[in-house]
């Protein structure tokens, strides 16, 4: 449970160093951004369930983190380049991951602290 | 490999809640920026509006200024700029902007007809005799400007646009003649491509004036015997 809380603190100070940072983001690279944040949350959830499952390594998580984003900023750029919009199948395979994560840590925090 | 798996993960949540307040941030400022874009359609309705309840207002003001005019009791104020309608011969002149497409390098003002045309026009044709003189339905008063106002030109402070019919009682032949010598109006204005259409008319109506008639500043002199 320390686990969580400790995690959620570091989402809101994240929130508040955005909130008063003088950055804006072009318009432009707005997609980058929406596909970034989606990479940042599927690579925290799925950080949180291995951690949970105890198969945590540091190596797998910087790794994953690093190509997912490269790859999907990649598509994004040749979508751009292309005219297609292909930031869309970034977007659509990092929201299925969302859910599965957060099924797999639902069901770890329930055989955890409820069933138990 | 238990020990440690907060920090990693804590350090990736820093970074999404970052980028997620500043996306927001943002997105917010966007759809601010956004909303002119339409305000802007609202006013310009807003405008046409206003333009065609002016224009009902004007003709109202004309109606009753030739009633008032009709009993026979005007003042000198007045009859400034007791203008009526008048019918006569004459001539018509059309100005439209040139459809020559601009080449490289040239500018494209020069295709368009310009406040200094019509001016230029209008002093030709009170030169040659023009007794009345209308542009696009406004009367030419010795109040009248033409003035440049953006891509319109302001005649008795409406906005006109092109099309230009410039309608002038007199001799017509005598009216034609002076604008199409040599040197004169229509070759000018030709060379720069505005398309000119001069027609001689047995019969045409120069609208009454419907501007303002009211004198601020200017009297009667008193006249010295």
């Amino acid at each position: 449970m320390k686990a969580v809380i400790l995690i959620a603190g570091a989402l809101l100070a994240g929130i508040l160093l955005g909130a008063y940072a003088p950055i804006t983001i072009p318009k432009e690279w707005s997609k980058y951004v929406a596909v970034a944040i989606l990479a940042a949350l599927d690579t925290g959830l799925g950080g949180v369930r291995s951690g949970l499952d105890e198969r945590f390594d540091l190596a797998v998580f910087a790794s994953g983190f690093t190509a997912n984003s490269l790859l999907a900023a990649g598509l994004t750029l040749l979508g751009d380049k292309l005219g297609i919009d292909l930031y869309l199948a970034a977007i659509v395979v990092f929201g299925t991951r969302l859910f599965e994560n957060l099924a797999k840590i639902r069901r770890l925090l329930l055989d955890r602290y409820w069933s138990a | 490999m238990k020990k440690g798996w907060e920090l990693p993960v804590m350090s990736i949540t820093v970074i999404l809640g970052a980028l997620l307040s500043t996306q927001f941030r943002s997105q917010a400022v966007f759809a601010r920026q956004d909303l002119p874009s339409r305000r802007s359609e609202d006013l310009l309705q807003m405008l046409k509006q206003a333009e065609s309840e002016k224009d009902a207002l004007s003709r109202e003001v004309t109606q009753l200024r030739e009633l008032r005019r009709n009993p026979g009791q005007t003042d000198a104020r007045q009859q400034q700029h007791a203008m009526p309608a008048l019918e006569g011969p004459g001539i018509e002149v059309v100005l439209t902007d040139s459809e020559k497409p601009t080449g490289k390098g040239e500018d494209p003002n020069i295709a368009i007809v310009h406040n200094d045309d019509l001016l230029r026009l209008v002093n030709e044709l009170r030169s040659a005799g023009a007794e009345a003189i209308s542009i696009n339905d406004q009367r030419m008063a010795d109040s009248s400007e033409i003035a440049c106002a953006g891509t319109t030109i302001l005649v008795n402070k409406s906005r006109i646009a092109p099309p230009f019919t410039v309608r002038a009682i007199g001799g017509g032949e005598g009216l034609r003649s002076a604008l199409g010598m040599r040197g004169g109006i229509i070759e000018y204005l030709r060379f720069y491509g505005i398309q000119v259409d001069v027609r001689v008319r047995e019969q045409l109506t120069v609208p009454a004036y419907s501007g303002s008639a009211i004198l601020r500043f200017a009297r009667p002199a008193r006249e010295r015997s």
